[in-house]
């Protein structure tokens, strides 16, 4: 009878034939004498949690920016509402107003123009992340 | 992840890579050890670029594999001469067999194989690595892993076929 090796028959005799290991420990201390004579690489530092808090604190400033600006933009329109209807009321009530406005209309637009550019630079100025 | 937790993982797989290595390098443990201690130590210190897209052993074989390679070639270059497995070196030399004597039948039947094949072969049935992970090892496309493989295997079931089954001596009986 031809004998036909089967796989089984080739893993257990390499494993049955692989060379037995007996220093680990040895080898273990001397790996690790040696790394303590090394510097520990960043990605070795533990210091995952540290840049996870950090990504959490940017995260949570962004919103609260996000916030920020979108409860200002909110006031604007308000301010620009409550203007804006009492001037179209005295607008329609008075006519005169607009003969006035015509008559001065480049100075009361230079003055208004003036009004929201420091507007905006004082809010530019003193804004603080926090 | 820090230093403890690298040695402890490192700990849990250097066994399996030192004997690879071992069987590599023909039999010379220690030389198998300081290519192993180098691997481990290159994979210390350039731990950031492990991705853990594949399985830390097997990063670590990969690293111990390139140390293997390297370490022959400047081996080569420097002896001038093809490295032989130590088991030949003995019997060469006429040095009475020490203790790798024991694993003769398993270096007589990789002996013969190309150094790939001889490759593939522990990594599959020694080291149970998959053909996905011998090929991330080896960086090889897994159509050579195979062909590799099958020509191996063929080679050893011949082998066991007239050696462990017929009447050749000096391998461990493991019937």
């Amino acid at each position: 009878m031809v004998f036909m090796a089967t796989e089984k028959d080739i893993r257990k005799f390499i494993k049955g034939n692989a060379p037995e290991l007996t220093d680990s420990d040895r080898f273990m201390a001397d790996l690790t004498r040696q790394i303590d004579l090394l510097p520990v690489p960043s990605a070795l530092a533990g210091k995952d949690r540290d840049v996870e808090s950090e990504i959490r604190i940017v995260r949570e400033l962004a919103r609260s920016v996000k916030r920020r600006h979108l409860r200002a933009a909110l006031l604007a329109i308000m301010v620009a509402l409550m203007t804006f209807i009492p001037v179209m009321s005295l607008w329609l009530a008075y006519p005169v107003i607009w003969e006035t406005l015509s008559k001065y209309g480049y100075y009361i637009f230079g003055a208004v123009s003036a009004l929201i550019l420091y507007g905006s630079l004082l809010r530019t100025s003193s804004f603080r992340i926090r | 992840m820090n230093k403890a937790q690298f040695i402890e993982l490192v700990s849990e797989n250097q066994e399996s890579l030192r004997r690879f290595l071992t069987v590599l390098c023909g039999g010379d443990s220690f030389r198998a050890d300081d290519i192993a201690q180098e691997a481990l130590l290159k994979a210390y210190m350039s731990f950031e670029k492990f991705e853990g897209k594949s399985r830390f052993s097997t990063w670590l074989f990969r690293i111990g594999y390139n140390c293997f390679y390297d370490n022959r070639l400047k081996s080569s270059r420097t002896e001038l001469e093809e490295l032989k497995p130590i088991h030949e070196q003995k019997f060469d030399e006429g040095v009475p067999m020490g203790g790798n004597f024991e694993y003769q039948g398993l270096y007589m039947a990789i002996g013969g194989l190309p150094e790939a094949e001889r490759t593939v072969v522990l990594l599959f049935y020694m080291e149970d690595k998959s053909i996905k992970e011998i090929e991330a090892i080896m960086d090889m496309p897994s159509g050579t892993v195979r062909s590799h493989l099958s020509r191996a295997r063929a080679h050893l079931r011949d082998y066991l076929k007239n050696g462990v089954y017929g009447d050749r001596k000096g391998y461990k009986e493991v019937y």
